[in-house]
């Protein structure tokens, strides 16, 4: 394994661990570590959420949050990435995604999370159905990929 | 040829099977499936990319009448 880099990129269907996360970002260079979670929330375009179903198409989408990882360490002297994206369903308040960055110093460390979370809404061949409260369910609009094609 | 759909595009099925004996650009790909959905999925269809396992096709890319090939609507991942 090389001094810095990504560490983990995987989508799986169960439970999140960021302590696991964060152990993978160890690095004794890295002063700072910012861990970023989504979180399944309980109100979207005011209706009551319960949860949210992910679904992925798996093989591409670590392809891809390799790639995202990757892209957004680029700049860095050195960076570890640790990031992970839910699929199943999920309840409200259950991590859907995290990002654990570490770099020397924080302002790094803020950057690479927020370029990756970024990424991951616009690239990610992920998708968002909603379940509420009066038991209607909706797959959530999106962002085309026809832009990256 | 073998289409797998996901998110939004599942209503139409997780997978179907369609009859292609030549290899098709992406753009005519899309046109086909247009014609064997409901009207409905016309619009979606217009913002989904097509793609393997390893990436997205370009429009212009040509796929085999052998390929199995993955419909992605837009996507709502985070």
């Amino acid at each position: 394994m090389s001094a810095s880099g990504v560490r983990v990129a995987a989508i799986q269907d169960i439970a999140i661990d960021t302590n696991e996360l964060l152990r993978r970002v160890t690095d004794p260079a890295c002063g700072a570590v910012v861990t970023f979670c989504g979180v399944v929330r309980d109100l979207n375009d005011g209706r009551k959420v319960l949860a949210v179903s992910y679904d992925a198409f798996a093989p591409l989408a670590e392809r891809t949050l390799q790639q995202i990882a990757e892209r957004a360490t680029d700049s860095q002297a050195r960076a570890n990435v640790a990031v992970v994206h839910r699929t199943g369903r999920l309840a409200v308040g259950e991590i859907s995604v995290a990002i654990v960055v570490s770099t020397p110093h924080r302002a790094e460390a803020y950057s690479v999370s927020r370029a990756i979370i970024e990424a991951i809404k616009h690239e990610l061949p992920v998708w968002k159905q909603e379940h509420y409260e009066d038991g209607d369910s909706e797959w959530l609009k999106g962002c085309s990929l026809r832009a990256h094609a | 040829m073998k289409l797998r759909f996901f998110g939004p595009m599942r209503r139409f099925g997780g997978e179907i099977e369609l009859p292609v004996a030549e290899s098709l650009p992406v753009r005519e790909l899309r046109e086909r499936v247009k014609a064997v959905s409901d009207a409905s999925a016309g619009a979606l269809l217009e913002q989904c990319v097509f793609a393997t396992e390893q990436r997205v096709l370009r429009d212009d890319e040509l796929v085999e009448p052998s390929a199995v090939v993955a419909v992605l609507p837009p996507v709502s991942g985070g």
